[in-house]
């Protein structure tokens, strides 16, 4: 059955592939600077898990804190954090800075 | 007054005032000295400093993961130490002393890290202590309601209260060590089981009182409400069975 052979193979390696994309979540990178997120809104897929990169650009320390997401964590200043997020159902998570919550403030879109 | 001071303080003071009022109350009613405390307070300050100190090495252990590795092993330590002081026929000194210094670490070092930042960038310390003082009174308030409801009566049922208590908090700390491994991406969160942000917010007033007493999620994963159940579950009926044997070698 010289036939099924490409076709098995085909299916390993797209097998192959989406297990890495599984183990690989995609990357998103934000930026903390000035006491802000940038980019302040977040487009993500929705029904995946993402790694999320926060770079803090700032010499003081932030603590990136969201509800609805579900997440805290303390990024201390000049300094890059990893928060894996999701997978998310359709829709707008807030998150803000807790030590600057009047500019610090951003928003996850999932769709 | 710097109102985002006492919001921080309060929250972090109150969680770990909540968890000393517990084992204090339960070490009053063995009528055991308050010694363990005094040691514990030094170490939970220390911890606090050290851990807010090496905040930036720590950060970047594990791939960028390290601080929620470490949370984890912090909080499964304070789970197991008062899983140890509920199961105990004797009061264990030891992990009582762990388990509010693990707190202490845990929330204070985030206290530290946001009074250093803010120190680094402006001059309104008298705001930020005033601020500061205000939140800590009010937690540490809440913890002190707490000590004398729990040690004013000296029935059984005042006992099993404080005994149920202990162990939601074992089971608080475990669900809460079980996300943080999910923020790390260390264990699968699968999926999320509820929602009711709609009805208790966890921003509201309640919602805050509903966590650090219960550890109240409203959008829980599934990895999460296991960590919470199945503790509890176990807690709550050896306790009981415990209990039981102690009742009936009574009678």
């Amino acid at each position: 059955m010289p036939a099924r052979k490409p076709a098995f193979f085909t299916g390993l390696i797209l097998a192959l592939f989406s297990l890495s994309a599984y183990a690989k979540p995609p990357l998103i990178e934000l930026t903390i600077r000035d006491h802000l997120f940038l980019p302040s809104r977040i487009t993500v897929p929705a029904g995946q898990k993402i790694k999320l990169l926060v770079i803090n650009e700032d010499p003081t320390p932030e603590e990136f804190e969201s509800y609805e997401l579900n997440r805290e964590k303390v990024i201390v200043g000049n300094s890059k954090a990893v928060i894996f997020i999701g997978p998310l159902a359709p829709g707008e998570y807030p998150f803000f800075g807790e030590f600057n919550p009047k500019t610090a403030q951003g928003v996850v879109v999932a769709e | 007054m710097l109102i985002n001071a006492v919001i921080i303080f309060f929250q972090e003071v109150f969680e770990a005032a909540l968890l000393m009022s517990l084992l204090l109350a339960t070490s009053h009613k063995q009528q055991m000295r308050f010694h363990w405390f005094a040691l514990a307070i030094l170490f939970g300050l220390a911890g606090a400093t050290l851990y807010a100190w090496q905040m930036p090495n720590v950060s970047e252990m594990f791939d960028y993961v390290g601080q929620e590795v470490t949370n984890a092993v912090l909080q499964i330590s304070i789970s197991l130490c008062l899983a140890l002081v509920l199961l105990s026929p004797r009061l264990l000194r030891w992990p009582m002393i762990t388990a509010v210094a693990a707190a202490m670490s845990l929330e204070g070092s985030e206290i530290v890290i946001y009074v250093s930042g803010f120190l680094q960038q402006q001059q309104h310390s008298l705001a930020l202590l005033t601020g500061s003082l205000i939140g800590s009174c009010i937690g540490a308030s809440f913890g002190a309601i707490l000590y004398y409801s729990l040690i004013r009566y000296r029935s059984i049922a005042a006992q099993r209260i404080t005994a149920v208590l202990i162990a939601i908090t074992s089971a608080s700390m475990l669900s809460q060590a079980c996300q943080q491994l999910v923020q790390a991406d260390w264990l699968p969160g699968f999926f999320t089981v509820w929602n009711s942000s709609r009805i208790i917010s966890e921003q509201s007033v309640v919602g805050h009182l509903l966590y650090a007493f219960f550890g109240y999620e409203a959008t829980p994963n599934l990895t999460q409400l296991i960590g919470y159940l199945l503790p509890l579950v176990i807690l709550l009926l050896l306790s009981g069975l415990r209990n039981a044997k102690d009742t009936a070698h009574a009678a």
